[in-house]
C-alpha cells in the first residue's frame, strides 16, 4: 500500500433543527481535505472556525465571491466565510487546506448553495488564511447565523496517510523457516511470508504433434493462467500458433491441446514471440523474416481464442532493430518493445494505444543485454514495468535487470549473477520464457527433445537464498 | 545496504509495515463514449454519500453530467438547474435536462473534474470545472448546479451534445460518510516531495502511470516573486495556460509562453498552496486544472489572492514526471511540499 486519502475522524453529524456544530476534534494532518454538507435552517451567514477561534479580528484574512464574479477582499475577519448574505437552500461545500505547524495555514473553498424554487445554484469562490502559526488545526465549530444548521447536516475531514512502519529490528538471527527476505531500500529489509509447502516444478511435454520438431517455439500464458500457447517458425506447419489448456490454472502438467491454432505464416514467415493484450482482445507476434521484418497484431473475435484471430495490421521495425525475437508492449499499450539480434531490446512509443499500424516510432530508448548473453532468445517485462527477464542461449539462462523507472527500458540494469536461472538443469536449448508478474511464477519451454514446457512454481532465486 | 555476517546472520534493518486505513474514495464506475456516439452511462452502483467524476471528451458539442437512481434510467428531464461561466462568460438555466460545463461545437477536448454531494433525502449539488482547448487556444470553464431528486445517485451519465470524435472516458468515484476499511481507494500516492534547500527548479518522479493526477502543493520561498511554472516529462514544449486571477476575465498569461503551464501561484509575494487535477489518460492531450491561494505578506491585515490556471500539455505521452520551476526573483525554499496522487479508470 501507499499514502492515500483517509478520513480523520467519524463524520460529525448535526442532530436536530437549529444546532450549532460545537468544536470537534481530529487528527493532525499537513493537509486537510472537509466536506461540508449544509441543510438549510437558519438564514444568517455560515462560518467555520478552527481550533475554537471564535472571537477576535486578527486571525482570518479571505478574499471571496459570489456567482463567478470578482472576488474582493475581506481582511481580519473572524471565521472561515460560507457565504455572504442569506443561506437560501442546501449547500454543498468542500475545503482544501495547507495545515503545516509552524506557518499560516493557507485555505481554498467552494460552495454550490441552492436557491429558492427553480432558480439556478449560486456560486462561492474563496481563499484565505488562518494566521496563527503555532501547531496544526485540529479541531473545527460552526455557526449559521442564529438560525443554526438544519438537522442533517455534515462534516467530514480527511487528510493523507501513510504506511505505518512497525516491528523494526537493527540485526536479523535466526532467520525463520519459510521467511524471505528482500532488500528494496537502503539497509532495509522487508520480509514476506512464503507457501509452507511449495510445489515442485512440473513440465509438459508438447512432443512434436503440433509443433514440429526443430522448430523455435517460444510459449505465452494467458486468461488467468488457464491456456497456454507455443509458436512454430517452421514452414512445413505454415508458422502456426497453437492453443493449449490448462485444466488447473498455471499448471502445465494439466495441460492439453484445445484443437485450436491459427496461421501466422499468411503474412509473414519466421514467427517468433508472441504476446498478448492483457485482456485477450489482441495478439502480437514479430516475424524475423528477410525482407518482412515486422510486428503484427491480430484482433481476436472471441477473447484468448487463437482460432478466432481475424484482421491485421503491422508495423516495419528495421528501420530502428536489426532482427526480430520477440515482443512486449506495457500494460496500458502505449510502449513496445522488440528483442533484437544484438540481443538489444528497443523501446518504442504508440501514440495510439495498442495500435501499430500508425503513429509508432522509436523512443530512441534501448538496452544491451550482450554483456550476459549475446544470442537472444526471448524476455518478459514484470512486476508492473520494473523488472526485465531476458533469456539467452549462449549461456542458457535467464537473467534480471530492474528498471529503476517502470516501462523505460533506458534505465535497466541488470540484478547481478545471483538472480540468474540457469537452465542447463533441464534444457540445454531454452527458447520462449512467460512470467507472472510478480514473478511467483514462470514457464520456460524446450526446443530440445523431449520438447517440453516447464514451470517454476515460485521464484527459483528465492528458494536458493532461502537455503542461504 | 545489507551486511551478510558470520553464523548465518544478516544485518540491516527489517520492518513490517501496516497499511494506512481504505477510507476515502473508491472507484464505482466508469464509462467509455464510444467515437461516433455522443453520451455513455455507468453501470448502477452502490451509492455513496460524496462523489467526484473525471472525465475527458475528444470532440463533440460541450460537456455535460446526468444522474439514475435506484438502479433505473438515466433523468433526462427537467429535474436540473444551473449557473455557469465560460471563459469569462457567466448565465443561469433553470429547468435543463442537465447539467453542463461548457458548450462550443469548435472544442477540440475538455476534461472535466466535478464533485457532488449525493446524500440521501436532500437534492444533489454538483460544482464542475472543465479545461477545454479549440486547437491550440484553452478555456477556463465553471458551474455550479443541482438535480432536484432527492433519491441517491447509484448511476452517472457523461453527454456531448453531439457525436465525439474519438473514444472518451470518465471515471466516477465516491465515498461514505461512514466509508468502511475496505478495498482499495481511488486516489494513491504515486510521488511525493518535500525540498530540503533552496533551488530554483525541482520534479517529482511519478512511481506508476495512473490515467488521472491529483496534486496537492505547499510553497515557501525565499527572496522575491516565486511563480511556479508546471512542465511534464522534462519536456518544455506545447502547453497553453488560461488563468484567472481573483475571479476576473481569464487571459492567457504573459509569464506562460508555450513551455509550461503558469499557475500563478506566487503573484502576492508569499506562501501559496495549490490544488491540481491532471488528465494523463492514454492517446489524448492532457488537461490541467489548478486553484491556488496566495497568502502574500504574513498577517491578518494583508490581502491575499486566489488564482485559477487551466491549462493544456499537448503532448500525448503519458506523464512519468512533473517538472516546477520559477519565473520570478525568488526560488522555492526549504520546506517546499508535493504530494501527487493518482488513480485508474
Amino acid at each position: 500500500m501507499a499514502k492515500t486519502w483517509k478520513r480523520l475522524r467519524d463524520v460529525v453529524t448535526v442532530a436536530n433543527d437549529g444546532d450549532q456544530i460545537s468544536q470537534f476534534t481530529f487528527d493532525a494532518n499537513d493537509y486537510l481535505k472537509v466536506v461540508f454538507f449544509i441543510k438549510k435552517e437558519g438564514t444568517g451567514d455560515m462560518t467555520l472556525f478552527p481550533n475554537a477561534v471564535t472571537s477576535g479580528s486578527n486571525t482570518f484574512t479571505a478574499r471571496y465571491g459570489k456567482d463567478f464574479g470578482s472576488l474582493t477582499s475581506n481582511n481580519n475577519h473572524i471565521g472561515i466565510h460560507g457565504n455572504y448574505g442569506q443561506l437560501e437552500g442546501d449547500c454543498l461545500a468542500t475545503y482544501y487546506i495547507s495545515n503545516k505547524s509552524g506557518e499560516e495555514k493557507l485555505i481554498l473553498w467552494e460552495y454550490a448553495l441552492g436557491a429558492s424554487g427553480d432558480n439556478a445554484p449560486d456560486s462561492f469562490e474563496a481563499s484565505g488564511k488562518y494566521t496563527t502559526k503555532t501547531g496544526q488545526i485540529t479541531s473545527f465549530s460552526a455557526t449559521c447565523g442564529s438560525g443554526g444548521f438544519g438537522a442533517g447536516t455534515w462534516i467530514a475531514v480527511y487528510g493523507i496517510a501513510d504506511d505505518v512502519l512497525t516491528d523494526e529490528k537493527t540485526t536479523l538471527t535466526n532467520v525463520p523457516i519459510n521467511s524471505r527476505y528482500e532488500e528494496v531500500d537502503t539497509r532495509k529489509i522487508y520480509r514476506r511470508a512464503i507457501p509452507s509447502s511449495p510445489e515442485a516444478s512440473k513440465n509438459y511435454v508438447y512432443g512434436t504433434s503440433q509443433v514440429p520438431a526443430g522448430a523455435n517455439a517460444t510459449v505465452s500464458i494467458g486468461d488467468s493462467g488457464t491456456k497456454m500457447y507455443l509458436t512454430s517458425n517452421s514452414s512445413s506447419d505454415s508458422q502456426k500458433g497453437y492453443q493449449y489448456t490448462l485444466s488447473t490454472a498455471y499448471d502445465v502438467s494439466t495441460a492439453s491441446y484445445a484443437s485450436k491454432s491459427f496461421q501466422f505464416g499468411s503474412q509473414s514467415q519466421d514467427t517468433r514471440g508472441m504476446k498478448w493484450k492483457n485482456n485477450g482482445t489482441y495478439c502480437y507476434k514479430i516475424s524475423d523474416q528477410t525482407g518482412n521484418k515486422a510486428i503484427y497484431r491480430y484482433t481476436a473475435s472471441t477473447a484468448w481464442d487463437i482460432s478466432t484471430l481475424g484482421s491485421n495490421q503491422s508495423y516495419t521495425y528495421s528501420s530502428v532493430q536489426t532482427g526480430g525475437k520477440d515482443v512486449e508492449l506495457n500494460d496500458d499499450g502505449t510502449k513496445m518493445y522488440g528483442l533484437a539480434d544484438n540481443a538489444t531490446i528497443y523501446q518504442y512509443t504508440l501514440s495510439t494505444a495498442w495500435q501499430v499500424s500508425s503513429g509508432v516510432s522509436s523512443a530512441s530508448k534501448s538496452h544491451s543485454c550482450q554483456s550476459q548473453d549475446n544470442a537472444p532468445r526471448s524476455f518478459q517485462i514484470t512486476n508492473s514495468g520494473t523488472k526485465l527477464r531476458y533469456l539467452g542461449s549462449q549461456y542458457n539462462k535467464l537473467y534480471t535487470y530492474t528498471l529503476s523507472t517502470a516501462w523505460d527500458i533506458s534505465t535497466a540494469s541488470y540484478d547481478g549473477a545471483d538472480s540468474d536461472i540457469d537452465c542447463n538443469t533441464f534444457t540445454d536449448n531454452p527458447y520462449g520464457v512467460w512470467c507472472k508478474d510478480d514473478f511467483s511464477w514462470l514457464a520456460i519451454g524446450s526446443v530440445d527433445s523431449p520438447y517440453d514446457v516447464q514451470q517454476f512454481d515460485k521464484d527459483p532465486v528465492w528458494k536458493e537464498r532461502g537455503v542461504a | 545496504m545489507v551486511e551478510y555476517l558470520s553464523g548465518n546472520r544478516i544485518q540491516g534493518t527489517s520492518t513490517l509495515t501496516s497499511s494506512p486505513p481504505q477510507t476515502s474514495w473508491k472507484k464505482l464506475g466508469s464509462g467509455t463514449i464510444s467515437s461516433g456516439s455522443a453520451s455513455a452511462s455507468t453501470s448502477s452502483f452502490t451509492a455513496k454519500d460524496n462523489m467526484m467524476v473525471l472525465g475527458n471528451i475528444n470532440g463533440g458539442n460541450g460537456y455535460a453530467i446526468q444522474f439514475g437512481h435506484s438502479s433505473g434510467a438515466i433523468d433526462t428531464g427537467s429535474n436540473y438547474r444551473e449557473r455557469y461561466i465560460t471563459d469569462g462568460t457567466t448565465n443561469t438555466q433553470a429547468l435543463r435536462g442537465d447539467i453542463w460545463c461548457y458548450y462550443d461545437s469548435n472544442d477540440d477536448q475538455m476534461f472535466n473534474v466535478s464533485e457532488i454531494s449525493n446524500y440521501n433525502g436532500a437534492e444533489k449539488f454538483v460544482f464542475m470545472k472543465t479545461a477545454s482547448r479549440d486547437g491550440t487556444s484553452p478555456k477556463l470553464n465553471k458551474a455550479v448546479g443541482k438535480w432536484t431528486q432527492t433519491n441517491q445517485i447509484d448511476k452517472v451519465q457523461v453527454k456531448s451534445f453531439s457525436n465525439v470524435s474519438a473514444d472518451s472516458k470518465f471515471v466516477v468515484i465516491g465515498c461514505d460518510n461512514d466509508e468502511s476499511d475496505s478495498g482499495t481507494n481511488f486516489w494513491e500516492s504515486i510521488g511525493s516531495k518535500t525540498l530540503d534547500s533552496t533551488v530554483s527548479s525541482f520534479s517529482v518522479d511519478l512511481t506508476s502511470t495512473k490515467d488521472f493526477l491529483m496534486f496537492v502543493l505547499t510553497k515557501e520561498k525565499t527572496g522575491g516573486y516565486v511563480n511556479p511554472k508546471l512542465a511534464f516529462n522534462d519536456n518544455t514544449s506545447n502547453y497553453k495556460t488560461r488563468s484567472s486571477d481573483n475571479g476576473g476575465s481569464p487571459t492567457d498569461p504573459s509569464g506562460g509562453g508555450t513551455s509550461n503551464i503558469f499557475l500563478r501561484a506566487g503573484e502576492a509575494d508569499g506562501r501559496s498552496f495549490t490544488v491540481g487535477y491532471i488528465c494523463n489518460l492514454a492517446g489524448v492531450q492532457h488537461g490541467v486544472i489548478t486553484d491556488s491561494t496566495n497568502a502574500g505578506s504574513e498577517g491578518a491585515g494583508t490581502t491575499i489572492d486566489r488564482n485559477q490556471a487551466f491549462g493544456w500539455w499537448q503532448d500525448t505521452s503519458r506523464i512519468t514526471k512533473l517538472n516546477f520551476t520559477k519565473s520570478a526573483s525568488g526560488s522555492f525554499a526549504s520546506g517546499t511540499k508535493i504530494e501527487v496522487f493518482g488513480g485508474n479508470i
